[in-house]
Order: structure tokens, then sequence, then C-alpha cells
């Protein structure tokens, strides 16, 4: 087990730069999620990482080794593909055991190497059989084995779940958050779906346009992301946003939404009084037919869309598109005009230029 | 009936009699070729243009393989295209991989150059080549075929193995280098088998195209014992009068060769033809 | 936390200004690698290609005739200017546009035929594919052997089929007849060519989306509207290119001329190319002959150059 330091880590191809300067610290069997929208440098940086993507500036090491300038066989890492990428000329036995053979590891152990890492995953009864003959599910098992078969100093995961279907997703998510509870490998895993990354890491790392722009634990990040970019790309369904009126009132400031609503709020440290945009996640409101004292706003609904285990409802107010979430299921129907209320210590401000946290 | 399925019917009809004709189009020849073949030298007069002849023989197929020298133009001719199918498959795998592979610079240029290579006409260089290979101890050898006929092969080829190499997954090698593998053995340990199937193609499209190559066989090679079997055939007719049921004997064992290997690459044609849609 | 944003301000990691490492190692491997791999191709091609097509260029303009060893050197534009009172040059230049553009429009159209007609599923489709598609593998030299042989009235029915259905007044060998020569070979090279064609469109017309047709039957269209709406449009892309190369390598192509009428009788079949070769096989005369080839590869560039031309244009008026 190793921890993964990089230092001001950068890529770029001539003039385009794609990864600028990421400092990152991934301690000794960690848990971490790369997690952001397509080209926001993630993959890159695992393959940078990995030594398969040429580093432009900066330096890496894993546990005490700077291995900069060392060819991926030398890294001691292994790595699962999104598209698995199993030899497909050799039966599953020989993917598991092909990093072995090469390292020259004598025969008995290799056998006994792959033996245990296929109970570990249920390959038992498929390891003469070609991947060509296994079914998505197990091919990422396979996957799994012959990286597992290494023992690295770190897993590195590209999207290794995004070729399964939804249910099968579900299942081999928890089957490597446990598989990681067993063999406590540092682990650094690249996804686009917030919720893999949510349910699974120790540490999420959320990045864009090649850089990091928060990195935390799961529930902090979604407690308390630092930028509407975070804000918005960490749950599901995502924050709702809508601009107000900032303005001081003594020691204390509140903020104004359209003209008919207004909630106190601590002082911000870095804005006097203006526009701001604010944030809320779709459970932290409420609905009711009638208006309640305080601060509620006047809305019209537009969709209502029951899941069975919860209501989704899509409301308007002005031209400000509003989203709620419950797991009740609410007597309403669309064109209907209702009250919305927000829980005022779970609202997030956002600077309308920077995006950067106010609150 | 409704006018819609007699429509259909019709349709149906005219496609095999199209389909028919095509087919009548593209066996006559070889039917003719193979026909007049075995017909007896005696027959050939007197029952000229009829469909079949009154009496089969294999007397033509006999002289040729017996008392000529087909047989050594043959050898030579199988010697030039198996030597031209192996090197030239060598070099294009390797200049395939580095086109799919890398980037790199003038990689632009030097695909547009291999481009060019393809329209030039080569009648162009008949001449130069011959005076160039002459004190080289290249003329009228199969070694100076082989160099020759590997070089006009390698663009065609190179591109055709680049688009083999294209279908096997980068994430495969990338794999291979993370499992231990230098980016050489990746390419031994991994690439290669699969693309296998490929190179099998890559080397019946060439031996096909240098088993056909007239020109540059008639100019280069004098002495007998080196001819190609294009070359001995034109030979045979300029040189013997008209023994008609012997050369088609000898063009039609020139097919088989050229059938064998249209069958190994039927499976490729499309991946051939589309990868060097210059040539033929 | 372990981490912070390069973007928010000073970095705190591991405290350590990381080292100034060269990768010039690693690097000038990663950038010598492929042409490792490319070098025995090029060279091979350096030496076989582009050496002899530069001395070739060269002869031009010099007296090389191993027949005559001893008046060697350099003339200048002697060659060129021969050409122009060259009776046979311009003959085989007319012939090059026949020989090229008949043979190439000929297979075309029965190429797309034939792959219109084997682009749907029926009974049987694997071996008529594979039996019109044989004429493709058979060696060049053996189609113009074939077809030569299938001219001559003494061994084959064809001369007398044609006398018979009135288009020649006697069964008699057309490649004899200085006005019908050329024909001989454009015929057996569409024999050749058409399953090329064929084959290139049939891939062509097979990423073309089922799902396009599906739609334009509802919508009513016909089967000659879903030709010319659907399927000829998305065609012309793999159409253009593959007439452009074809259209090169027919004007390049010498050898069934060479093998069918040796461009006789009385040079009337003679094209560029074949001219090139027989000036260069049977008299020897490397000047001349690399002079003519100069033209030929002049004219090359030239159509290659109106067609680039004609394609930026067209691409301008779309509005791409």
């Amino acid at each position: 087990m190793s921890a993964v330091t990089l230092n001001n880590f950068s890529k770029s191809y001539g003039k385009m730069s794609v990864l600028s300067g990421i400092d990152l610290t991934i301690n000794s069997g960690e848990f971490i999620a790369l997690v952001g929208p397509s080209g926001c440098g993630k993959s890159t940086l695992l393959r940078m990482i990995a030594g398969l993507e040429e580093i432009t500036g900066g330096n890496i090491e894993i546990g005490d080794r700077t291995v900069t300038d060392l060819a991926p066989k030398d890294r001691n890492i292994a790595m699962v593909f999104q598209s698995y990428a199993l030899y497909p000329h050799l039966s599953v036995r020989s993917n598991m055991g092909f990093s072995l053979k090469l390292r020259k590891v004598a025969t008995e152990k290799i056998t006994s190497a792959i033996n245990s890492a296929s109970t570990m995953l249920g390959l038992d009864q498929l390891l003469e059989r070609l991947p060509k003959a296994l079914s998505g599910g197990q091919r990422q098992r396979v996957a799994m084995g012959r990286a597992i078969v290494r023992r690295p100093d770190v897993f590195l995961f590209d999207e290794p779940l995004s070729n399964l279907d939804a249910k099968l997703r579900v299942q081999m998510r928890s089957e490597i958050k446990s598989l990681h509870q067993d063999i406590k490998t540092t682990s650094i895993y690249v996804t686009h779906d917030q919720i893999e990354a949510m349910t699974m890491a120790d540490r999420i790392v959320v990045m864009n346009k090649g850089n990091i722009e928060q990195a935390g634990a799961p529930l902090d990040i979604y407690d308390r992301p630092e930028s509407k970019f975070v804000a918005g790309f960490i749950g599901s369904p995502a924050m709702n946003f809508f601009t107000a009126e900032y303005k001081p009132n003594g020691s204390d400031g509140f903020i104004n939404i359209n003209d008919e609503c207004t909630i106190p709020l601590p002082k911000l440290r870095t804005l006097q009084q203006g526009t701001v945009e604010c944030g809320i996640r779709p459970e932290h409101l409420s609905l009711s037919k009638e208006k309640k004292t305080g601060h509620s706003i006047k809305v019209t609904v537009d969709v209502v869309e029951p899941t069975g285990l919860a209501t989704i409802v899509y409301l308007s107010f002005g031209d400000q598109k509003i989203c709620f979430y419950t797991s009740d299921r609410p007597d309403i129907g669309p064109g209907d005009t209702v009250y919305l209320q927000l829980s005022e210590n779970k609202l997030h401000l956002f600077d309308v230029n920077t995006g950067k946290r106010l609150n | 009936m409704t006018a819609y399925t007699i429509n259909r019917r019709l349709w149906s009809t005219g496609r095999y009699l199209a389909l028919s004709l095509y087919v009548l189009f593209a066996l006559f020849p070889l039917f003719w070729l193979f026909r007049v073949s075995i017909s007896p030298t005696k027959l050939l007069y007197t029952e000229g243009t009829s469909l079949w002849p009154s009496m089969v023989t294999i007397e033509n197929y006999l002289i040729v393989l017996q008392d000529t020298s087909f047989p050594t133009y043959f050898l030579n001719s199988v010697t030039v295209s198996l030597g031209t199918a192996l090197c030239t498959t060598l070099i294009a795998s390797a200049a395939g991989y580095a086109f799919s592979r890398f980037k790199f610079k003038g990689k632009a240029i030097i695909a547009f150059l291999l481009l060019l290579t393809q329209m030039f006409p080569l009648v162009m260089v008949i001449a130069p080549i011959y005076r160039l290979m002459q004190p080289l101890g290249l003329t009228d050898s199969l070694t100076g075929l082989i160099v020759v006929y590997t070089a006009f092969n390698t663009p065609f080829a190179t591109f055709l193995m680049q688009s083999f190499f294209d279908a096997v997954p980068k994430d495969l090698e990338d794999a291979a280098m993370i499992d231990g593998c230098t980016r050489f053995q990746a390419l031994i340990r991994i690439v290669l088998p699969l693309t296998l199937p490929g190179m099998m193609a890559t080397l019946g499209f060439i031996f096909t195209a240098a088993w056909s190559e007239l020109l540059f066989a008639l100019m280069l090679i004098n002495s007998e014992s080196q001819v190609t079997f294009p070359v001995g055939l034109l030979n045979f007719i300029s040189k013997f009068s008209v023994d008609w049921g012997q050369m088609m004997a000898a063009g039609f064992l020139a097919l088989i060769p050229a059938c064998i290997f249209f069958a190994l690459i039927q499976k490729y044609l499309v991946t051939g033809m589309t990868a060097g849609a210059v040539k033929g | 936390m372990s981490s912070s944003a390069s973007t928010s301000g000073p970095v705190i990691s591991s405290g350590l200004t990381p080292p100034p490492t060269t990768h010039r190692k690693r690097s000038f491997k990663r950038l010598a690698e492929p042409y490792f791999y490319l070098s025995p191709a090029l060279m091979l091609l350096a030496l076989v290609m582009i050496l002899p097509l530069v001395v070739g260029l060269s002869y031009a303009y010099q007296n090389i005739e191993l027949l005559n060893p001893f008046d060697r050197g350099w003339v200048g534009f002697k060659h060129f200017i021969a050409l122009e009172s060259d009776r046979v040059f311009w003959l085989a230049l007319k012939n090059t546009f026949v020989w090229t553009f008949g043979s190439l429009g000929l297979q075309f159209i029965f190429g797309l035929g034939l792959a219109l007609l084997l682009n749907q599923a029926f009974y049987g489709r694997k071996l008529i594919q594979a039996l019109v598609l044989l004429p493709w593998a058979v060696p060049t030299f053996l189609s113009g052997l074939n077809w030569a042989w299938l001219f001559n009235p003494v061994i084959s029915p064809i001369p007398h089929w044609l006398a018979a259905l009135g288009i020649l007044n006697e069964p008699y060998n057309i490649l004899a007849d200085p006005e019908l020569a050329i024909i001989g070979p454009i015929v057996a090279n569409v024999w050749f060519g058409i399953p090329f064609f064929a084959i290139t469109l049939m891939a062509g017309l097979q990423s073309i989306p089922k799902d396009l047709y599906e739609a334009a039957v509802i919508d009513g269209a016909t089967l000659w509207q879903q030709f010319t709406r659907i399927t000829l449009p998305l065609l012309a892309p793999i159409i253009a290119i593959t007439l452009l190369l074809r259209t090169v390598w027919i004007a390049n192509f010498a050898d069934l001329i060479v093998v069918m009428t040796n461009g006789g009788p009385a040079n009337s079949s003679q094209t560029i190319a074949s001219y090139i070769f027989s000036t260069a096989y049977k008299k020897l005369d490397f000047g001349y002959a690399s002079a003519v080839a100069t033209v030929l590869l002049l004219l090359l560039i030239i159509y290659a150059a109106l067609l680039f031309g004609m394609r930026k244009k067209l691409l301008e008026n779309s509005g791409n």
C-alpha cells in the first residue's frame, strides 16, 4: 500500500493546456473518485498517473518513489479499463496471470494467486473460457481479477462500470466497494457518474476544465459545495439555482427573491450588497397550498413526475424554474398555484461572476 | 393479386435475370478458357464454336507440364510472389503499426507521399529502374523482381495493415504495458496475434498482385531460367505459332494460385479495396 | 484537506518544490520510435520509387538509347520538341482519353448496377456474389490473353455471335481492325474492373442507415425516388473518390493493351502508358520514353488539380 502524490502535475498538447498544475495527495489505502463532466481532464490525469500519457510538467510519487520518468510497467500499478481490455486471444486464466508471467513469477505462485482472486470474484467456473464467451458483468470481474492478482501499489479505474446495464452497475458498485474494504489498496476511480463517486469513495475530487474544483469527503462536498459548478454537478436531481438581491441589514443581511420573499441571513464575508446566485437542493424545499406566514414564494406547477419511491415536481415563478423533490405524494397537478418554502439554513449563495461560494 | 404484389414479383424476376447476365459475363471467358484447354487439337477447328467438344482430353495439360518450361515458370512465379508477399507484409506491418499507433512529425506528409506513389505511372520508372539495377546485378534475377514488387506494393499494404491495427483497441496495449510489457513486447504478445488474420489477408492481396505483374518482369528478365509465368505465357504465344489447347491449359494453370488466394481473402475484400482504392 | 485546488492561491502540498525533471531521455525514445518502424518502408520507397522517378525525369532531357550507346548526353528539350511532330504520340493521347473514360464509365455503371442488385437479401446471394467477383482475382495478363483469344474467330464463338446479331458484317477479329482494336482492351478492362466498383459501392451502400429507406417508404417515395434522393446523395462522396483514383489508375494501366494488341495494329490502340512501355522495352530508347512519361505525369497532375479545384468550388457554393 502506498500513498500517491502529484506535484504541479500538468499536461498540454502544444499550446492547448489540458491539465494545469494539479496538486493532490492520495493517502495510503484511500479510495478516491475523480469526477467531472467529459473533457474535464480526469481520464487524462489517470492515464498520466499510469504512465500511458506523457507528463508535460510536474512530478508524481508513488510510495516513496518518484515515478515521473518510469514506464507504466515499472510503476507497480494496475488498471481496470472502461472497455475491460481483456486480451481476446487469451483465456480468463491467462489474462489474469499475464502480468505475473511477464515478471517470471513461479508457476505455482501464479496459479495460487489466480485461484484466490477467482474465488474472491466468483470466477472459478470460467477460468478456461475466452473473453468473448463471457457476459458483460463477467468480463468486468475478470478485469478486476487481473488487477488484483498483481497486488499492485495502486488500483486505477477508468469508468469501469459505464458499459454495464443499470442493474448490474449498482451491483458491481457495491462489490468493488466491499473488495476495497477487504484488500485496502489505494484506489483512484474515474467516473462521470456522481452517484458512483458519492457511494464508493472515501474522498471525491471534482474536476472541471483541467482544474480541481473541490476535493473532500462525499457528504462534505454535498453539503458544502465550494462553487456553483460543484453544487450543480453533485446531486441528482440537481440543485436549483435562481438569482436574488442581497442587502445588508445592520449586523446581518437578507436576500430578496422576486420582490415577494425575504430571507434573513448572516452577513456575507466578501459581498456588501448586490445580485447573488442562490442554490437550494430539491429536497430542502417544501410546498403548501396556502400562503404560510414567513417567506414563501408563489409558484405554478408545470410537471409532476411520480417515481413511486418519491415525487419530483417541476415548478416555475417568473422566468425561473425550480425542481422539488419529496418522498410524499402531494395532491397537485399541472397548472396549480402553490406556495414554496425554503429552508433558510440550507441555502447556498454563490458569486454571480466567479461562481465561488459566498456564505 | 394486387398491383403491388405483381410489381414485386416483376422486380424479383428482373433481379434474377439481371444477375444471370452478370454471372454469364463474368464466367463465360473462364469457361471458354477451360473448354478449349480440354479440347483435342484435331477437333478445335471443326467444332470451334460449339459450347462443348464431342471429345474431352487432358493431353494439353500433360504436354504443358512435361514438355515445356512452364513448370519452371510456375516455380519462379511462386518464388517471386511468395517472397514479395512475405517481405511486403513484414515491412508494411511495421509501417502500418507506426501509422496506427503514433502521432509524429511529418505523418500527414508521409501518408500523402505513400498515396502519391500509387498515383504516378509505374511505367515511368521502368527505364530508370532497369539502369539503376543493372550495375547491382539485380536485373535478370528473381531477387531484383522481389525488391521492385515489394516497393510497389508497400504503400497499399501499409494502408491495409494500418486498418487492421486500427481495429485492435488501444486499451489492450495500454493494459499490456501496465501489466509489465514494454511497447514492443505489447506489440509482439498482444497486438500481433490479433492482427494475424489481417496479415494473412495482406499476404493474399500482395501474392495475387505479384502473381499478375507482367511489364517489369518483361523488362528486367532475360534468361529463360528466370522467366515468370506471365512472361512465359506471353513468350509462348509469340514464339510458337498457335497451339491453342496448350496455351489455354497453361493459362488455366495460372488461375489456380490466384483462385486459392482469392478464397483466402474473400472475407477481407471490402477492407482491402477501401484501404487501397487505388489498387487493382 | 490533503489537496488544494490549484487555482486557489499558494499551494500547500508536500512542501517541496518538485525538482526540474528532465524527460529528455524518454521523450527521445518516444519521438524516434515511429520512425524506427517506418524506416524500412521509407528507405525502400526512396530507393526503388522516388530515386528512379527523379532519375527518370532527368532522362527526359538526355539521349539514352541502349542500342546506340555512343550517342549519349544532355539534349535539352529535344525529345519534347520531337513529341510535337510524333503522330503516334498524339494518337496515343487521344486513345488514352477513350480508353480511360470508356473503361471507367462502363465499369462504374455496371459496377453500381451490380452493387444495387447484390445489396438486397435473396436466395443464393453468397454464391452469386463469389461468382461475379471472380474476374477480379484473375491475373491481369491472363484476363488480357483470355479476351484476346475470345475475339479470335478461329477458336471463339463471340465474333460469330456478333456477326449473327449484325454488329459485325462478318466474323473477324476486331483486335486486327485499326478502327475497333481499342474496344478489345476496354471490354477486358470492364470485365476485370466491375467487381472492384461493385465491392467498393456495396460497402458504401451498407453504410447507409436502413431506417432512412423505411422513413422514405412511409413518406410514400417510389423506388426511383429512394435511389435519386437517398442512395445517390449519400453515396456521392465514395463515388467521387473512387472515380478520381480509378481514373488515374486506368490511365496508367498498360498491361491489357500490351498483352492484347501491343498497341497495334499500326499503333491504332496505343495509349500513352503502353507507348512509354514499348518505347522503353522494344526500342530501348529510355530518353524519349521518359519524355512521354513526363507528359503523362503532367497530365495527371493537371487532372488532379482541376478536380480539387472543382471540389473546392462546389464546397464553397454549397456553403460548407
